[in-house]
């Protein structure tokens, strides 16, 4: 049948004529890097003059008013927004970049992390990053990434990056095979680390897990369809199936089948180990495996809010709240809902949390650890607005664009006037 | 004067465009399209060169597949409702090239993407999952939910495809 459907797909392609590309390609896109640079620092420059001498103009009457880049969170925040980096964002060399509050990786395939306390994106030179996707995740609270280090032509290299001091130390080395890395996650106390590896031919695959502390990596066979993995803070992980099914891999044991059924995959394991959030394709509700009960715990949407989603759990707040990430079937924006996993007289379903742009929504990682915790009322933010200003200041912030814009044009007129 | 960057990003240009376009046909349906996806993208590789030159391929296909969702994203507000194509099609023409063809263009850009990636370029489902930054799990769901699609808009194809793929 694939096969009836794979010449099909050759003929069409080879019946298209091949397109005609333009001799001055690089030109332009070198060009195109030169302006983006240098309208980089001019910008830079304009905007730091511009607001900077407006500031100063009002500083007696506003003087605490401060623009949403230099705005500091003290203990860091999840973005309320979290969109894809600029193409033209330096590359960060120096790895302590500081608590981060959320990785993923960009459309062109970069690692990004965004710090907690700014808000501000870091387009990461990690060592050994494989510029076509691999796997990246962040831990709960913020201080570690891990990423699969491709720096060797062969062999696999699981490498853990601290944010604070910037030391990259390998927690998972094999030499004898490549594998790829699908699926990398944390424990909620970030204490162990599981991965999904499949072969190159994805005919084979393996459960890994280490302890960051001891680094003493160990691997399992599961099927070869396995496809997400979730791991608690005693070393159980709980491995999802693409074909429908759930398996629950003790510390030191292999994987037994503990449900059975399509439609969900592993998530994020509570804090006490006892529930685990799943994936979800194409669900009214939410869904959390229940460890001792050996059940599966169904939160239907409230009316009228969401319609049918794909559901990717980041983390929990707690033992009770588990934080999704909601996007339409048709690829929109991710938006981040905070919920619990039953429908009850003390269960909560919040929408609105937050939002993540679609290009990154299914790469990105979450320090949930700095998410407040809930203090009764609809109107408490959990994620902080990096993008707005926090007193009403808006009047300064329009002169300074306005200053700016009309730094940027005497530039423009002054770079044409000096090309000719 | 020609840099070593330059004729580096030539030779990969004038090897690899043939084989883009192809991809970018199907991805698209459009050869205008197609035409803009992969100018697009190689102009982003001329822009990055110095930092993706080792290996520029994986980073063009990337950058047309992502292209192409997004600027379907604009497109889509002039477009039908989905559920406006959800009927089976007409296919005076019976030929299963054209009728594929004209079915692939009703289905959503991450479908046609994961179908594109797995029955053409012959990625498994691993490798496909990899290229979009998606799960294995995605994948496999996307690429059921495209061939039933494919079955509901064009029951024709069903010898194709299969019954219950």
């Amino acid at each position: 049948m694939t096969e009836e459907l794979r010449t099909t797909l050759h003929r069409i392609a080879d019946s298209a004529p091949p397109v005609p590309v333009g001799d001055d390609l690089w030109q332009r896109g070198r060009a195109a890097r030169r302006r983006g640079q240098a309208f980089a620092v001019a910008a830079v420059l304009a905007l730091v003059v511009s607001v900077g001498g407006i500031a100063t103009l009002t500083a007696t009457s506003d003087r605490e008013a401060r623009t949403a880049s230099s705005e500091v969170v003290e203990g860091g925040a999840i973005p309320r927004n979290i969109v894809d980096i600029s193409d033209d964002l330096a590359v960060t060399t120096d790895l302590a970049v500081g608590l981060g509050s959320a990785a993923f990786i960009s459309r062109f395939g970069d690692p990004v992390v965004i710090t907690a306390t700014d808000g501000l994106p870091h387009r990461l030179a990690l060592p050994g990053w494989d510029q076509t996707p691999t796997a990246l995740a962040m831990s709960n609270d913020g201080r570690t990434i891990a990423y699969q280090d491709g720096s060797a032509e062969s062999g696999t290299y699981l490498t853990l990056v601290d944010l604070e001091t910037g030391r990259s130390v390998r927690a998972f080395s094999d030499d004898s095979q490549r594998l790829q890395l699908s699926e990398l996650s944390w424990s909620p106390d970030g204490r162990w680390l599981a991965w999904i590896a499949t072969t190159q031919d994805g005919l084979q695959a393996l459960l890994g897990r280490v302890q960051s502390s001891d680094g003493r990596p160990r691997q399992v066979r599961v099927p070869s369809d396995a496809a997400s993995v979730a791991v608690a803070d005693d070393g159980s992980a709980l491995v999802g199936l693409a074909t429908g099914g759930l398996l629950m891999a003790e510390p030191g044991r292999g994987a037994v089948s503990v449900f059975s059924g399509p439609g969900v995959e592993a998530g994020a394991f509570s804090p006490d180990g006892r529930h685990v959030a799943l994936r979800t394709s194409a669900t009214k509700s939410s869904y959390t495996w229940d460890t001792d009960a050996g059940e599966l715990l169904e939160h239907a949407f409230p009316a009228d809010t969401l319609e049918a989603v794909e559901l990717r759990p980041l983390g929990w707040l707690d033992d009770r709240l588990q934080v999704l990430l909601a996007q339409d079937l048709r690829g929109s924006a991710g938006e981040l809902v905070v919920t619990t996993p039953e429908v009850g007289e003390t269960s909560t379903w919040r929408r609105s949390v937050g939002y993540v742009a679609p290009e990154i929504a299914n790469s990105v990682s979450l320090a949930v650890d700095l998410i407040p915790d809930l203090d009764g009322t609809s109107s408490q933010l959990l994620t902080h607005d990096f993008a707005g200003p926090r007193r009403d200041s808006s009047w300064i912030i329009g002169l300074g664009v306005a200053a700016a814009i009309g730094v940027l044009l005497a530039l423009r007129w002054l770079w044409r006037h000096h090309a000719r | 004067m020609i840099t070593g960057d330059e004729a580096g990003f030539d030779a990969f240009v004038a090897g690899r465009s043939a084989a883009l376009s192809r991809t970018a046909y199907l991805l698209t349906g459009d050869h205008h399209l197609a035409q803009d996806l992969v100018q697009a993208a190689l102009l982003q590789a001329a822009k990055h060169w110095g930092r993706i030159h080792t290996s520029p391929e994986a980073y063009v296909r990337r950058a047309m597949y992502h292209q192409n969702i997004s600027w379907w994203r604009r497109r889509k507000v002039a477009e039908s409702p989905l559920s406006f194509h959800d009927g089976a099609a007409a296919a005076p023409d019976t030929d299963l090239r054209l009728t594929l063809d004209q079915a692939l263009a009703r289905l959503t850009p991450k479908q046609r993407t994961v179908l594109v990636l797995r029955f053409y370029e012959d990625l498994t489902e691993v490798e496909t999952a990899r290229a979009l930054g998606i799960s294995a799990g995605t994948v496999k769901s996307t690429s059921r939910q495209a061939l039933a699609r494919l079955r509901a808009l064009a029951p024709e194809l069903a010898e194709l495809i299969g019954a219950d793929a």
